[in-house]
Order: structure tokens, then C-alpha cells, then sequence
């Protein structure tokens, strides 16, 4: 061998030994690493809205109640451990002996100062309980919750709300904001983990409470990394690689193929209530003409999107899903492709040969092939679509305005019991998700009346005739209701997918194997 | 030469103040209302119309845009409306992430295709010269996110020897961060791992950035040493038996350089716009990765101030170029006096 030749040698040698390693998962099995599809705007649980800042503040905060994610209609004791409804009055009886992160203890002062003030700032969950009028402290560990009317759906939906310390919102009352920006980058729970440190554009630190009231499975990890990782496919190669110990939002071939290969399995469940779902626009022509929209619903291939799931999916009856509690799903008639009724409805609309255009949220395949499909669906009787793809805000302002004709978006319920949230926001007037400014006078005098009644097949039986108005405006295509796929590495288990929300993670329940 | 760099630090403010306008106005004929975003999907229109005042969207867009130059004069960028916080404090913090992967990207740039282009220079159409052309094509000829890919997946995925993404291994402690850059804050903390560690999460996105302009880099130099090598000067000195090594670096180095050193300059624009790609490909967290996420979120003021920044970049290194020339280059001297 020559001088050369040995140099290099000893080269290779030293550089396979030092890089061999870097890019797989550390031996550190007290770490897990979370790579989420976004970075937090803000960790304030009175803002938190989007599911890689909720991912912070449900798993560093508790709420009053949980719910059990296999039957979202049994709710759970959590920082409360009673609760009763008396007319439209709740008490709650509080869990004794919990303390904040800092050490500070809890009471029903801090319920009471957190429900202030996320009604006094109106973002994030703060539309699950805006009927709160009044939050009482009747002693340390009780505090009394009156809302404008009966609601029977109260306890359910504060699952989803965060209790914060009234000590912190004290100490930041004099900021010019009044503490809205410490809240938003700092965290004080009483949650399963702990806030540790944010590195900007890069991830937020957890470490776990020991002191946690609910108690850890054994293997329970004692750092949890939570890593913004903005591309899907990124996501993907990371969890194969090692690199994250679990992702979101992982596109749907990958998913289900990393599920399905060595060293891993697919934990799926229903949380979708349409994905996609096509909102057609009932204020501009030619959608505002229901006869034409129903030949579209009725034109739509619907098994062209079971196949593009690869099975993996159902068609929906309307907004509801069936294994949602009090769903009237399954009494109600499928919607399937039937172009002889399609082209009926088209000739009664007078609208044949019409055009129109769609907007299309780019960043999401399934929405992009959707809109795809209606365009192929649609040319079968006659009606030309075409498709605008554009970011997300831009598209939905787009028929808002009045300047497209459909929208595609994908949706869930962040309530495990409370449908009205829900109508409230893809149905009634204002909306947020109401983007083709569906209004039906009926179908808001029975969602405000739904939380009112005490008896539960009264309540059914007005949310089965909410459903209907909805199915015969042909206001929406429920193009299809996928389930959710997480891959899960072999060496890990306990991720369950929430039924309430798409993509949601309990870090206290995940564990080693 | 004080005149020359007044004009040119004029010229510089004036390309500045085009650019602010430019990319203010476009930002805003994009029908989308970011106080929407920001106040969350079910929040009511009071709350929305409450975000709109705060962040000053309701004025006229005339207001709108005398605040923000006011703003602009005193190094005000304005207000993130996705990290709530002053852009000037989020570019603080992003900027040394970029600079970093910048200057070692242009770094290994510079000396790898100085040498290719050498290596090729010397025995032109040789089976060297072909295989530098061919690899060097490929570099530039595949596009910028399947080249990270590519190299995401050799690397990280089949073999394991580079980290996937991000400035420092997601389960280790880095180093304090002091200036920001960590091949620094590792070298100040006293810890060659960490060193080592930056450098390995470095080498993925510098390679991308670096194999996708060596290219035209290489050709460019190659061409003019070609070219110089022809001259009959050379031919003089390789007569008189002087050694290919001085005639290298004694002659034809000192000659090509204004050349190479025009390509290099044009080279470092190219960079500031592939590093908004690559920094999302490698989760990079430099200003492109915030200028993308922004940018998603319409979420303009951090847009409007990567164009800025990226603007005043290339100026600063155009300015330094034209001081560098009369430096290397008798000629230019000449003439400038």
C-alpha cells in the first residue's frame, strides 16, 4: 500500500467510526421525541387552537374534567373529581392537594381566574364555554360554574379547557397586555409535564411531573421533545429513521406504510367527521341553485376516494359520524354516485353546461385529489370546474367573497359530546367554517335549544333532524371519513387516537415497552 | 474613493427603499386577512375586527405603509403576527443560523470549485476535466429539494452517519447560546463533540447548497484559467522551465482572479435564494425557514423584512467586491485613480 493509499485508509477508517451513529436514535430511552407539523404561535392555553399548540398546553395543563378517548361520553375526574348540574348552575368539587410546577397550590380561584380570562380574551376553546356567565368560588376546592341557560353538555366541553394560575395572571395584571405575551411563551400547569425550555424554529422541552396526581404508566418517558418539522414527508423519513420516536400529521401512504413494516404498527381510530369535505357556495350562482347542487352531490364519485384510502375510509350520511354519541347516522339513507339523478337535478336547475371554480388549500393531497375528482364527476353531466389551488387563508377567503364557487377542507370535533359546537361553526351564521354561508332559521333555533334539554333522546331526536336539513340543502359533498393512521415504533406503546380532535397526543400515557 | 463609496452606499439605500415598497404593496393585494389566523378558527368577528386594530390592519393601506417606513428608519420591522414578537428580536435570533450555513457553505464553495476547476484547467477534455464537468452538471441540473432529499435519504436514512434535520442531535444538550452561531458557542464552551456535532448537522444543507452551484462556479474558472493558460506568457514561462506549480500560482492565479471573483459574487445571490429551500427541506432554523412559515400564514412583516435583509446582503457583498478588485488587480487601480 502506498503512503497515499494509507492516508486515505486511515481517513475512511476515523470517519466511518466518528459519523457512524450521528444520524440514528440516540440510547436514550428516557427521551421521546414528538415531531409535529408546526411550531407553536403561542403556548397560552386561553389562544391555543391549532393541534402542535395544543399538543403543549394538554399535555403541561389539566383540565376539570378528561374524557375517556374510547368512549368519549364517559367523562373522568381530573382537577375535578365531582361534578353536579342543578338548572343552569354546575358545581364542581376540586381535587385536593395539587400543586402548579412552581409549587404553588391550586384551588378554585385559579378555575375561576382561567375561565375569566379566557372569556375576556375570546381565542382558542374559549367558543366550547362562551355561555359561561358567571364562575363563583364558594370555598377553596369548590367553585360554581353558571352558564345563560341550561347546558347540559358544560362538564364535556371544559375537557377541552386549561386551568392556569391565578398567581401568574396576578403577577402580569399591570403588563401593558396584561400577561398575554408571558403566557404565550412560558407555561405554569399542573399537567403530566413540565415546560422546560422553547428553542425558537427548533422545539419545545418537556419533562415529566413526578408529582402528577394521575400517576404514569411504567416506562412513562421523563423528557418529551416536542419537534417542529414542517414537511409531512420529512416526518416520515424521521420516524423510519429513528430519528422521532413518533410523528403527525404523516401523510397517509406513508403512514400506512411505515405502520405496516417491520418494527412497527398502525394505531388507527375514527376522530375525522369529513376529510375532505366540499363546501359549495350558497350565495353565488351557479351554487347558489340547489337543484344544482344537489347534482353535484349526487354526480361525485364517492368510490373514487374510498380507493384513494385505500379502504381505509367510509362514505358519510351527513355531518355527524355514526360512533359520535346520539349520531343518527345509521338510520339515515347513504349517499352514493347516481348520475340518472344527477342529471335530473341538473335539468331542473336549468344550470346545464354551467361553470364554476373551486379553491383548494394547497398542502394537502387528499383535499388537491377531492377537488379532482368533482372536476372529473362534474364533466360526466356537462358542468366544467376548475380548480384554484392557494394557501389556506387565501383560499377560504376566496368564498367568502364571493369569488369561488366550492371550498375543500377536512374536519373534526373538538368537543367529545357536543355536536352544537360544531354546527355552530361549519352551519350557522358567522361561522368560522361556514365559508359557503349556509343559513337555515330552523337549524339555529334547534342548535341553541339541543344543549337545554335534560332528556337524551329528546336531544337526539332534534340532532337527527338537524342532520337532515343539512343533507337535503346539499350544502356539502362528504366526499370521504377516513380513519387516522399513527405509525407507532414496536418499542413504544400506548398512543391512543383522541375521538374528539384529529391529532392529539397524551405523552402521559405513551410508554416503553 | 470616497465619493465612489458614497454613490455606491446611495445607490444601496435607494435599491433598499424599492424593495420595501415592492414587497409591502405585493404582500397586500393577496386577498387574505391574517387577523383571522391570528385570532383562531372559532373566534367571533369582535375578536377578529379587536386583532385587526391592535395589529393597525384597519388603517389605510397609505398608513399602513408610512408606519412601516417610519418604523423601517429606526430598524423597526414591525410586529410577527405568528411568534408575537418584534421581527427585529425573531431576525435576531434567526440570522446567525443562516449566516452560519451561508458562509460555510460559501467557504467550501469557493475552495472546492477553485480546485475542481484547477484539477480541469490543467489537462482540458482530459477523462479529470469530463468527470468534473459530469458531476458538476449533475449537481446544478437536479433541482435544489429532491437534491436535499436525495441526500437526506443516503445519509440519514440508509446510513445513518448525518442527523435528518435541524442545527444540533434533537436528544442532546447543545451549547449556551452566546452569539448565536454554534460552531462558535461550541468552540467558547469548551467542547469538541459539540463542535463536531454542529458540523455533522451543517454538513447535509451546506452540501445541498454547495453541490447545486459548483457548476457554474467550476466552468466559469475553468474557462478563464483555460483561457489565461493559452496566453503567450505562459508559453514563455513553461519555455524558460518554470514550474507548473509557480506558473499557477505566480501568474495565472493573480490574472483570473477579478473573473472568478465576479462569479463568486453573482454566486452568493444565488445562495441567499436556495437557502430559503433548504432551510425548509433540513428544518435549517434560520430566517428562510421563518420567512416560509410567515409567509404561510400571510403573515407579512417577517416576509418584507427577509427581502430586505437578503437585499441588503447582496449590496454589502457587491460593495465589498468592488473595494476588493483595485486590491488584486493593478489594472482596476490604474483606472479607479
Amino acid at each position: 500500500m502506498t503512503t497515499k493509499a494509507k492516508w486515505a485508509f486511515a481517513i475512511a477508517v476515523v470517519l466511518a467510526a466518528v459519523l457512524h451513529g450521528a444520524g440514528s436514535r440516540a440510547d436514550d430511552p428516557s427521551t421521546l421525541v414528538w415531531a409535529d407539523a408546526g411550531e407553536p404561535s403561542t403556548i397560552d392555553p386561553a389562544k391555543a387552537n391549532i393541534n402542535w399548540e395544543l399538543t403543549v398546553t394538554r399535555n403541561v395543563y389539566d383540565r376539570l374534567v378528561n374524557f375517556d378517548l374510547s368512549k368519549p361520553a364517559k367523562l373522568e375526574p381530573a382537577l375535578a373529581t365531582s361534578w353536579t348540574q342543578d338548572g343552569t348552575a354546575w358545581t364542581f368539587k376540586l381535587r385536593d392537594g395539587v400543586k402548579f410546577h412552581d409549587g404553588s397550590p391550586f384551588g378554585a380561584a385559579d378555575v375561576k381566574a382561567s375561565i375569566d380570562r379566557l372569556l375576556r380574551i375570546g381565542q382558542g376553546q374559549s367558543y366550547l364555554v362562551a355561555d359561561i356567565t358567571n364562575v363563583t368560588v364558594v370555598d377553596p376546592q369548590t367553585v360554581k360554574i353558571e352558564t345563560k341557560g341550561p347546558n347540559v353538555f358544560l362538564a364535556g366541553n371544559l375537557s377541552r379547557i386549561e386551568i392556569i394560575a391565578k398567581a401568574d395572571i396576578d403577577k402580569h395584571a399591570g403588563d401593558a397586555d396584561k400577561g398575554d405575551a408571558w403566557f404565550g411563551e412560558h407555561a405554569n400547569g399542573t399537567g403530566p409535564y413540565a415546560f422546560v425550555a422553547w428553542t425558537r424554529g427548533a422545539q419545545i422541552e418537556l419533562k415529566r411531573n413526578a408529582g402528577w396526581w394521575g400517576g404514569f404508566p411504567k416506562g412513562a418517558f421523563d423528557r418529551v421533545i416536542d419537534r417542529f418539522v414542517g414537511d409531512g414527508a420529512s416526518r416520515g423519513r424521521g420516524l423510519e429513521g429513528g430519528e422521532f420516536d413518533l410523528a403527525s400529521f404523516v401523510p397517509r401512504d406513508d403512514a400506512l406504510r411505515i405502520g405496516h413494516s417491520a418494527g412497527f404498527h398502525a394505531v388507527e381510530g375514527n376522530n375525522l367527521w369529513a376529510w375532505p369535505a366540499l363546501y359549495l357556495n350558497m350565495e353565488l350562482k351557479p351554487t347558489s341553485n340547489p337543484d344544482f347542487r344537489e347534482a353535484l352531490v349526487r354526480a361525485f364519485d364517492y368510490s373514487a376516494m374510498i380507493k384513494y384510502f385505500q379502504g381505509g375510509a367510509e362514505t358519510g350520511r351527513g355531518p355527524v359520524p355514526s360512533w359520535f354519541p346520539g349520531s343518527p347516522e345509521n338510520s339515515e339513507p347513504p349517499i352514493a354516485t347516481d348520475l340518472a339523478a344527477a342529471k335530473a337535478a341538473l335539468a331542473r336547475s336549468g344550470l346545464a353546461g354551467a361553470s364554476f371554480t373551486c379553491s383548494v388549500p394547497s398542502g394537502f393531497p387528499e383535499f388537491s385529489f377531492a377537488a379532482t375528482v368533482l372536476q372529473s364527476s362534474a364533466a360526466q353531466i356537462g358542468v366544467k370546474v376548475q380548480i384554484d389551488e392557494q394557501p389556506f387563508v387565501q383560499a377560504i377567503t376566496a368564498i367568502k367573497e364571493d369569488k369561488s364557487n366550492c371550498f375543500v377542507l377536512g374536519n373534526a370535533n373538538l368537543s367529545p359530546t357536543d355536536a352544537t359546537k360544531f354546527f355552530a361553526a361549519h352551519y350557522l351564521k358567522g361561522g368560522f367554517f361556514n365559508s359557503g354561508k349556509f343559513y337555515d332559521a330552523g337549524l339555529e333555533a334547534t342548535m341553541a335549544k339541543i344543549p337545554t334539554i335534560a332528556d337524551e333522546a329528546e336531544r337526539n331526536a332534534l340532532l337527527k333532524q338537524a342532520f337532515e336539513t343539512v343533507v337535503n340543502a346539499h350544502y356539502i359533498i362528504w366526499a370521504a371519513r377516513p380513519t387516522t393512521v399513527i405509525p407507532e415504533p414496536d418499542r413504544i406503546e400506548g398512543y391512543r387516537i383522541d375521538p374528539a380532535e384529529y391529532i392529539n397526543v397524551r405523552f402521559w400515557e405513551i410508554h416503553a415497552k | 474613493m470616497a465619493a465612489f463609496l458614497a454613490r455606491r452606499l446611495a445607490w444601496g439605500v435607494l435599491v433598499l427603499l424599492m424593495v420595501a415598497i415592492l414587497t409591502f404593496f405585493l404582500s397586500r393585494v393577496v386577498p387574505a386577512d391574517p387577523a383571522a389566523f391570528l385570532a383562531g378558527q372559532n373566534a367571533s368577528e369582535a375578536t377578529v375586527a379587536r386583532i385587526r386594530a391592535e395589529y393597525g390592519l384597519d388603517q389605510p393601506l397609505a398608513v399602513q405603509f408610512g408606519r412601516y417606513l417610519g418604523g423601517l428608519a429606526v430598524g423597526d420591522f414591525g410586529q410577527s403576527l405568528r411568534t408575537h414578537r418584534p421581527v427585529a428580536v425573531d431576525l435576531a435570533q434567526f440570522l446567525p443560523a443562516t449566516l452560519e450555513l451561508l458562509i460555510v457553505s460559501f467557504l467550501v464553495y469557493v475552495t472546492v470549485s477553485f480546485f475542481l476547476a484547477v484539477a480541469a484547467a490543467r489537462h482540458p477534455s482530459g477523462w479529470v476535466d469530463a468527470c468534473i464537468r459530469l458531476f458538476t452538471m449533475l449537481g446544478t441540473g437536479i433541482p435544489v429539494f429532491w437534491l436535499g432529499m436525495a441526500l437526506q435519504f443516503v445519509f440519514f436514512y440508509r446510513l445513518h452517519w448525518l442527523p435528518l434535520s435541524g442545527r444540533y442531535p434533537i436528544r442532546e444538550i447543545a451549547p449556551p447560546s452566546i452569539t448565536g452561531f454554534l460552531l462558535i458557542d461550541a468552540a467558547l464552551a469548551g467542547k469538541p463533540i459539540a463542535v463536531w456535532r454542529a458540523l455533522q448537522s451543517l454538513t447535509l444543507p451546506a452540501l445541498t447548497i454547495v453541490l447545486n452551484l459548483l457548476a457554474v462556479g467550476t466552468r466559469m474558472s475553468r474557462a478563464a484559467l483555460i483561457a489565461e493558460y493559452d496566453r503567450p506568457y505562459i508559453r514563455t514561462a513553461r519555455g524558460k522551465g518554470v514550474s507548473a506549480r509557480a506558473i499557477l500560482y505566480r501568474h495565472v492565479l493573480r490574472n483570473v482572479l477579478s473573473a472568478v471573483l465576479a462569479v463568486t459574487t453573482m454566486q452568493f445571490g444565488y445562495m441567499l435564494s436556495w437557502v430559503i429551500l433548504v432551510e425548509v427541506i433540513f428544518g435549517w432554523p434560520g430566517i428562510g425557514l421563518y420567512a416560509y412559515q410567515s409567509f404561510q400564514v400571510f403573515d407579512y412583516a417577517p416576509v418584507i423584512a427577509l427581502a430586505m435583509v437578503s437585499t441588503a446582503g447582496f449590496v454589502v457583498i457587491n460593495l465589498l467586491m468592488d473595494l476588493l478588485y483595485p486590491l488584486i488587480d493593478p489594472r482596476v487601480r490604474r483606472i479607479a485613480a
